[in-house]
């Protein structure tokens, strides 16, 4: 960022090599919108072109990255929210944000195919609610720390991680629900049962 | 107990994501060691970070992706430091000003043309010259000469003298080189106060100043000798005469003296810078001899006579030559030199006696002829149209213009002319 800061083009080159492709499924998952995110994508990386006159090193580029990238989608969020005038109810997956595990002890799975589970996967993740869906984008698909990812979304540290822990308690539930292990693998009639 | 269990609860997140310190970590591993329930959390969140790890990134797609560049190379040219001028502002810069430079020669240049000439013209020294200067302040003396000082300071009339004048380091021109090739100039002639209508520059000062004085020294020897025969009174006491031709002479000579002026007047605007010094009659006859002409009748021959008569420089003797048939009588008046200045001829002609007088200039050039016959008279100024003064219905017959030089007057060679005289 700082050679591109710099006058060197090349640089923002890389930049964009290095991060479009994690900025846009970080995007994609969030919004669960393909056009959107691409949108919003070209936005983030715009506004970095805009902006990086003014940027200063006090924090990680990632960290300030998906700040423009999380900040873009939620104002976009908020202003579909508004045009459609969407009810302000929960979405209905929200009712087993509960933390409570579906399986106890999910049974390993060594031969999960991934190309079937994937859509499973991502209905689960889109199953989350954003705010605990974007603390898991960023944890364990960005690899922010979670002082950094309050951060990025401007909440406290302790709310990140209570945050975190819903979110996988839901995924385990909802992977549970469309028959996926905690391995991956699809769990058997048997063992999917409570 | 229970305190710390929920704790390490608490902790299980950061340990399973590589967060938790090493004596931490090392703390909830030996509870985890102790505590089945923290251990079966933390299978369960490793689990589902194991379950949802075929959850890789989705490729971003190419579009876009060349927009971006471009606008970053957008972004990184105007972020590069720019030269102080653009080439087109600096070959701007360049031709406006080379245009500056070109504007400013031509208008020094143009301003260098719109200067008058340093050197005077003839008709402006002419014009200078020409007023009569009022007489200079008796107590003028040579002493008085400030050298070229007070000549380039623009002094009063009164300041600048004949005397300082020559002594002032005059600028060359050909007028001035004839006065300095004149004999016998007197350089402590007395100061002849000249007036200007303007402060000319020091050097045509001098050159007028020197006219001036000149011409007034001439009017001033003339009117002496014709005046009387003791030496010239004190000049600076002396008005300043015309210019143009000495009103004794033109007395003196009566309608030859009209035409004496007027043939003076075109001689001067002819030769503008003719010098008119102690010897200014022969300076100016050089002057116009130079020019063609016999010379002007006011100033050579017949007021140069009648200025050495009235003086008594005349020396009347007969030429030993015969006289020409009809001819009764033959005289010569010379000067103390022994050139001829005048030669008059009697006898009769036609029947009807006759007088032809010759009037010759200081070159021994024939300047005027008075020729008399019949009751009539009939001058010429050789160089002017012919008069008369009774009668102009003949002209002076061409034997009595002879001879045309001086020095044939004195010899044998003179041409009897008239046919049936």
């Amino acid at each position: 960022m700082l050679r591109f800061q710099a006058g060197d083009p090349r640089a923002f080159e890389e930049l964009v090599h290095r991060h479009r492709t994690p900025v846009f499924s970080f995007l994609l998952r969030l919004t669960t919108d393909r056009a959107r995110a691409e949108d919003l994508c070209q936005d983030t990386f715009l506004r970095v072109v805009k902006a990086s006159a003014g940027w200063e090193r006090r924090a990680r580029f990632t960290t300030w990255l998906y700040t423009l990238a999380r900040n873009l989608a939620v104002d976009e969020a908020r202003r579909l929210v508004f045009r459609r005038a969407q009810p302000l109810d929960p979405p209905p997956s929200a009712e087993r944000e509960s933390p409570e595990p579906v399986s106890d002890d999910p049974a390993p799975d060594r031969a999960a195919d991934a190309v079937l589970i994937r859509p499973k996967l991502e209905a689960a993740l889109s199953a989350l609610p954003p705010e605990q869906r974007e603390v898991f984008l960023l944890r364990e698909h960005v690899g922010l720390r979670f002082a950094e990812i309050a951060k990025v979304t401007g909440t406290p540290e302790n709310t990140v991680k209570s945050r975190m822990r819903y979110a996988l308690a839901a995924l385990r539930a909802e992977l549970a629900a469309r028959g996926i292990g905690p391995d991956g693998e699809e769990p058997t009639p048997q063992s999917a049962v409570p | 107990m229970a305190t710390s269990h929920h704790t390490f609860r608490e902790e299980l997140l950061d340990l399973a994501y590589g967060e938790l310190g090493g004596r931490s970590a090392r703390a909830l591993r030996r509870h985890l060691c102790g505590c089945a329930e923290c251990r079966a959390e933390l299978a369960r969140i490793e689990a589902t970070r194991k379950a949802m790890s075929p959850l890789g990134p989705q490729p971003a797609p190419a579009r876009g992706e060349a927009i971006l560049l471009a606008a970053a190379r957008e972004a990184a040219r105007a972020r590069r430091p720019r030269p102080l001028l653009s080439p087109f502002a600096f070959r701007a810069s360049v031709g406006l000003l080379a245009i500056a430079v070109v504007a400013v020669v031509s208008f020094r240049l143009a301003g260098r043309g719109e200067h008058p000439p340093l050197g005077p013209s003839g008709t402006e020294l002419v014009g200078l010259a020409a007023p009569v200067a009022p007489p200079s302040a008796p107590g003028a003396t040579p002493s008085e000469a400030g050298g070229k000082d007070e000549a380039a300071a623009g002094a009063g009339p009164e300041k600048t003298g004949p005397a300082t004048r020559a002594a002032g380091n005059l600028a060359p021109s050909p007028a001035r080189a004839v006065a300095k090739a004149a004999p016998g100039r007197e350089p402590s002639a007395p100061p002849a106060a000249t007036g200007f209508a303007r402060p000319p520059p020091p050097e045509r000062d001098e050159a007028k100043e020197r006219t001036a004085v000149a011409d007034a020294e001439a009017e001033r020897t003339a009117r002496a000798d014709l005046a009387a025969a003791p030496p010239p009174p004190a000049p600076a006491a002396e008005p300043a005469p015309p210019l143009v031709s000495s009103a004794p002479a033109r007395a003196e000579e009566g309608p030859a003296g009209a035409e004496a002026d007027r043939a003076g007047a075109a001689a001067k605007l002819a030769a503008p810078r003719q010098e008119i010094g102690p010897e200014g009659a022969r300076v100016r006859e050089k002057a116009e001899l130079a020019g063609g002409r016999a010379g002007p009748v006011e100033e050579g021959a017949v007021a140069r006579h009648a200025r050495l008569r009235a003086a008594g420089r005349l020396r009347v003797t007969s030429p030993s030559a015969a006289l020409c048939p009809g001819e009764a009588a033959r005289e010569l008046e010379v000067d103390e030199q022994g050139r001829v200045v005048k030669l008059t001829r009697r006898g009769t002609a036609g029947g009807s006696p006759f007088q032809v007088e010759l009037f010759y200039g200081r070159e021994g050039t024939l300047g005027a002829v008075r020729y008399q016959a019949g009751g009539a008279v009939r001058e010429r100024a050789f160089g002017g149209e012919e008069a008369t003064g009774a009668s102009a219905a003949a002209p002076i017959p061409p034997w009595a213009l002879e001879p045309r030089r001086a020095a044939d007057a004195l010899g044998e060679n003179l041409h009897c002319g008239p046919p049936s005289p």
